[in-house]
Order: structure tokens, then sequence, then C-alpha cells
């Protein structure tokens, strides 16, 4: 796992890298277009006083080579190499180092200059300024009559060691390249440092939660966090809640299985103390023994309800659907649990949904088998099942004087129960957690409503196919 | 000893029932809550022994009842809520006595009996009469060094009439503590068992114990 420090610093540093790189780019370019710029003018002027040395006479233009010696040298002793043409080709001057060479010369209109890169004669690397430029000159001696003015054209071409250019722009380029490396790791650095500590109130809170067990389990506090961490903070709060209240139902749940456990355990041990206190007496003994197996089966039945309803989970994803014709379906469920005096005229006929058989069952049966037993006295359970929009609805009413409107949010609770009278004890309270646990599973819904007296079971089948479909 | 059990595990009923019965303590037994309510308002109990969650009526409503109504019966809550706040809340409630499920009969039994103690203010196990002293916890009688081998029935009048020494007490009231509504004795029931136990008592050198009031009942105290 990659430190997120490390992150940061590697983020600062490559973003610090592109925009050095750019401005090192665009600033060197600048830069060395204009000591380039300040080079060429440098040529350029050395050209112009070169052509001060243009001779221009009768019908000729020449260079006098002894004053061309008087031009200025070059700053620094630069070598340079000079070379003149008369527009007809012919060269009027070139300078002694050429020998017998010429130095490239390119084609440009009057009064033009071209600049490039070459080489002098003895190949060093130089920068030629190729220019043409027109002379004034007479056809005759001025003092004779109908003297008439003609020009000519000369091309000049200056060439300069570049060396010192090149130099300039080298000092220039790395002292630049030097001081984004300097930057870079000044960056890096502080980044870095940065980094560090704005991440230190992360590392507490990381300490501050490594810290935290079971019996340290609070809320966590947002004073002297930095507000970046609020949704952090927030988060875990939420977590620690939704911990919290889990862990308060499995001791809820524990306690409350611990209660359902007591009286039969209390059973079998009375059961067993009064037997064993008269041995002799072998009716009460067997009877005794009767009993304790009785109990047996009813604490076997206890232990696989909690087993199903823990085990719910696990089942999850093994859930298959097939179609079942629902109404159908709810008559044999209302026949195999012998329920006397439910209504099923409420079911509409052809609907067809998409469950799992063996689940929709324990489903059925559990709002089936509650409704019967906790109807009011002489009263009809009611099945109704229709098509509303794309969803089926099949809903089991029952009319109870036994429910509050705060009691049904409870319904599902393991081991809940509306009364503290306790009228239903082969029940354990566990079925409508296992029907809960069952229609999540099977992608159904469930709720429970209460209308004035009647309460509603309602299961909802997303996906709906009728058979005509 | 009389002793109201409500309690809707019918297994339970049975068993306390024989075992109760065993140690000849006269028990009625009911599931229903407010059945049991309207038994403990009718009958003279020396103790209930109350479950809390039973059909009808929850058992610290028919506690609450009880003591609205001014009853001192001693109740004993038999429950599976084990909570310091059932507890306290079951005691607050007017319970004299706490027991949690699961629980040891032998246990029940000595808290049942200790109760009934508290009902005739008594605070030894042991019941000194003259020469007769009856050991309440152990359930067993002597006279002077000797013991006297009673039935449990024997002994829960000589216990009941200890109870009352002094005191006078009628057929209907010794009937109405040996018997529970369950086992209506014979007419001459009582006087057979008082005749009884006279006749132990006077083997071991105890024969003017017992005396009758014509019209009244019988008196348990020391020889004159």
């Amino acid at each position: 796992m990659r430190s997120l420090r490390f992150r940061i610093t590697v983020g600062v540093v490559l973003g610090q890298l592109l925009v050095l790189g750019l401005a090192t780019w665009l600033g060197y370019q600048l830069a060395a277009r204009g000591l380039t710029q300040q080079f060429d003018e440098a040529l350029l002027t050395r050209a112009r006083t070169a052509l001060n040395f243009v001779e221009q006479e009768m019908s000729l233009v020449l260079v006098e080579r002894e004053r061309m010696r008087q031009l200025p040298p070059t700053p620094g002793e630069v070598a340079e190499e000079l070379q003149i043409w008369h527009e007809d080709g012919r060269c009027l001057y070139r300078s002694e180092s050429l020998g017998e060479a010429d130095l490239p010369r390119e084609e440009v209109g009057l009064g033009a200059c071209l600049v490039q890169d070459g080489t002098l004669s003895d190949g060093t690397s130089a920068r030629l300024l190729t220019t043409r430029l027109g002379v004034l000159h007479v056809e005759k001696p001025f003092w004779k009559k109908d003297v008439t003015y003609d020009t000519a054209e000369v091309i000049l071409v200056v060439a300069r060691e570049r060396s010192r250019l090149d130099s300039a722009l080298g000092v220039l380029l790395g002292g630049v390249l030097l001081g984004d490396v300097l930057i870079l790791i000044t960056a890096a650095a502080v980044a870095h440092l940065v980094a560090q500590r704005s991440l230190r109130p992360l590392d507490k809170l990381g300490d501050r939660v490594r810290g935290l067990d079971v019996a340290t389990l609070g809320a966590l506090s947002s004073d002297d966090q930095p507000r970046e961490l609020q949704p952090l903070l927030d988060s875990l709060n939420d977590l620690h809640s939704r911990v919290d209240d889990a862990l308060r139902r499995e001791k809820r749940l524990g306690a409350t299985i611990a209660h359902e456990f007591r009286t039969p355990i209390s059973e079998l041990r009375a059961l067993a103390q009064v037997a064993l206190a008269d041995p002799d007496d072998h009716e009460y003994t067997r009877r005794a023994l009767e009993q304790v197996d009785d109990v047996s089966v009813r604490l076997v039945e206890l232990l696989d309800m909690i087993r199903r309803m823990d085990q719910l989970e696990e089942f999850e994803g093994d859930v298959s659907r097939e179609s079942v014709a629902l109404s159908d379906f709810v008559e044999e469920q209302v026949t195999e649990l012998h329920a006397s005096e439910v209504d099923l005229s409420g079911l509409e006929e052809d609907l067809t949904v998409l469950a799992n058989r063996s689940a929709l069952a324990s489903i059925v049966r559990n709002l089936l088998g509650n409704s019967v037993l906790y109807r009011t006295s002489g009263s009809h359970t009611r099945c109704v099942a229709q098509r509303n929009a794309e969803v089926v609805e099949l809903s089991i009413e029952n009319p109870t004087t036994d429910l509050r409107p705060e009691d049904v949010p409870h319904l599902t609770e393991p081991f809940w129960r509306a009364s503290p009278a306790r009228d239903d004890r082969e029940r354990h309270g566990l079925g409508l957690t296992i029907a809960r646990g069952m229609c999540a599973l099977s992608g159904l819904g469930l709720r429970f409503q209460l209308d004035g007296d009647c309460f509603v079971a309602t299961v909802s089948f997303p996906a709906v196919l009728s058979t005509s479909e | 000893m009389r002793v109201l059990l409500v309690e809707d595990s019918i297994v339970l009923q049975e068993a306390l029932q024989k075992g109760f019965s065993r140690q000849g303590i006269a028990i009625d037994v009911t599931g229903d809550g407010r059945q049991g309510l309207s038994l403990a308002r009718n009958n003279p109990y020396d103790v209930l022994i109350l479950d809390l969650m039973l059909p009808g009526l929850d058992g610290m409503s028919v506690l609450r009842e009880l003591r609205n109504a001014g009853s001192d019966l001693h109740v004993l809550v038999l429950t599976a809520r084990d909570s310091v706040d059932d507890r306290v809340a079951g005691l607050l409630t007017g319970a004299d006595d706490y027991l949690t499920k699961p629980f040891d009969f032998e246990e029940l039994s000595a808290r049942v009996t200790a109760l009934a103690r508290r009902k005739y203010r008594e605070k030894a196990p042991a019941l000194t009469i003259g020469p007769l002293t009856i050991d309440t916890t152990t359930r067993q009688a002597f006279l002077g060094e000797g013991s006297i081998e009673l039935t449990s029935r024997e002994y829960s009048l000589l216990e009941y009439l200890a109870y009352r020494r002094g005191q006078p007490v009628s057929r209907i009231d010794i009937e109405d503590h040996l018997y529970g509504t369950a086992n209506l004795p014979a007419s001459n029931a009582v006087d057979r068992a008082i005749c009884s136990l006279r006749g132990k008592l006077a083997e071991g050198g105890g024969r003017d114990l017992i005396r009758t009031r014509r019209g009244i009942g019988y008196v348990l105290d020391e020889p004159a």
C-alpha cells in the first residue's frame, strides 16, 4: 500500500516538474531568441559597416583590401569571415582566411537579410548573415556633362563564429536547469513536510480509532479536527452507531434467547429433581421421562428456529425462483395449516409471481398462522391478492385488539411479544423474524400496518407475470 | 401449608405439584393469570408462587391487583426474567421473594417454607412447644430426644397447628390448609388425621399437646 504522503509528495513534484519544464522551455526559448537576435543584429551592423568600404567609381564597384583592413576588430577577437559579391557574380572581396573558398551565398532580395547557421572555412560552427544592398555609382567622371548615376547591388555575407553564443546559451540552459532541480528538491521537501503535517490529524484519528474496543466504543468528537476530516468522522460515527445498534441487538437477542431457554430448562430440572426425590414412584418417573422427551423436542424446535434465523444470510444468493400461481398457492397453504375461517375471496385469479416456492410457503404460513392466532374471537382472516401497476401484493388481514400502532415496528424483532400476558406459549416469537429474512432473501417486500383495529401484513412481489403473458 | 402456583407451563405445574404434595404441602395450580388472581383472592393460601408471563393477565398485574386489594399474601415470583430491573420491579410491586428460572426445587421449597414462617412471624426454623420440637427445614418432629415418624400430611398438620400454637384452629381452617381445592377430603378426614397425630405424639410422651375445644377446633400448646 502506497503512503499518502508519498503520493502527495510525488504529485506535487510531478506538478512542479511539469510547470517548471514548461516555464524553462519557454524562458530558454525566449532568452535564446533574444541572444541570437542580439548576435544577428551585431552581424547586420558588421555588414553595414563593411558596406562603407565598398568603393564607388565610374562604372566600377570595388573593395580595397587595404581599406577593408580598417574594419574595427570583432569584440573578443571572435573569428569572422566576410565575402562581398557584385550582383553580376564577381567576387569583390573575401577575407584572407577564406583563401579561394567561398562562403555560402543565398539569394536574397534587395535590402533583405537572411541569417542562418553554418560554418566558417575551418569548419567552426558559425552564424551567417547574407544581405543584398545597393550602391550608387556614375557611368563617367562627375565633372563631365550629362553625368548619370546608376545603382549597383552587392551581396554581402558575414560569417561569425558562434561559440560564444552557444556558450552563453549553454550557461543559460544549465543555470535554468540547475535552478529547476533546486526548486524541485525544495518543493519535494516542502511538500513532504506539509503532507506530513497536514496528515498528522489523520494519524491521530487512526490512533483513536485503533484504541477503540467494545468497552470504549463511543462517538468520536470532532473537536480539534480539521474541517476536511469531518466527513470521515461523520462516516465513522455513523458506522459506530450502526455497530452499536448491531451489538445492542445481538446482546438483546442473546438475553432473549437465554430467557426463552430458562423455562424449558426449569421444566427439565424440576422433572428430574422431583423424580429423583422418590425413585420408587415408578409411575411418576415414567410420566416425568415422557415429559422430558416432550420438552426436549420443544427445545430442539426452538434451536432449529434460532439456527434458521441465524443461517438466513448464508442462503443469500441460493434463492432460485419459479412461477407460482398465487391464489392456488395460498389456498394450498391454508389447507395444509388446517386454518379455519380464512376468507380467500379476495384472491384475484390468474396472478402469477416469481418466487422461491419453499421460502414463500414459509412466509405465507407464518403470516397466516399469526393472523389466525391473534385475530379477535369470532372474526375471519382475509387474504387479498391483487396487481397494482407492476407489483403484485398479497395481503393477509385480521381484526385484532392486541396490537397498538407503536407495536408494529417491533413485530419482526426476535422473541418480541405484544402482551406481557403470554397467551401464545407454544410459539417462540421468531416466525415473523424469519419471514422478514426470507422476504429479504427472496427479493420480496414485507410490510405491516394497523388500520384501526385491522392488522394487515402485505407481501409484495416485484416481478410479475400473468398466465396470459 | 397451602400454596397456590400460577404457572403456565403444564410440565412445571405437574412437577411442582408432585414435589410439594410429597412434602405434604397442599398446592393448587392454574396456568391463567385471571384465574390465579381469583383463587388467591378467595382462598387462604400461605404462599403464592407466581410466574410473570401468563396468559389472561400477566403476573405483575396479578401482583399489583392483589396488593391494591390489600392482600398480605406472601408472594414468590418465579420467572425467567433475570435482569436486575425485572427483580426490582417485581419486589417494588409487592413480591416478597424473587426466584429466577431455572431453579432448584429444594431452593424453591425452602423459600416457600421461609415465606410461610414469615406469615406466622416465626424467624427460627425450629418451632418448640414444650417437649415438642419441629424442624421446618428437615420437616421432622421430635419429642424430647426422640423423633416422631410422621406422614407428610401429619407433619403438615402438626406444623400448621404449631404455627398457630395456643390458638384454636377450626376443622375448616385445617382442611383449607391441608388439602388443595383439587383434593377434597372426606368429611372426617381432619378428625382422623388429628387422631392419628395424637396417637403418635402420645407414644412419644406428648399426650396432652393437642387439645380439643368443643365446637371451636383444636389447640396445640404446652401441657398444663
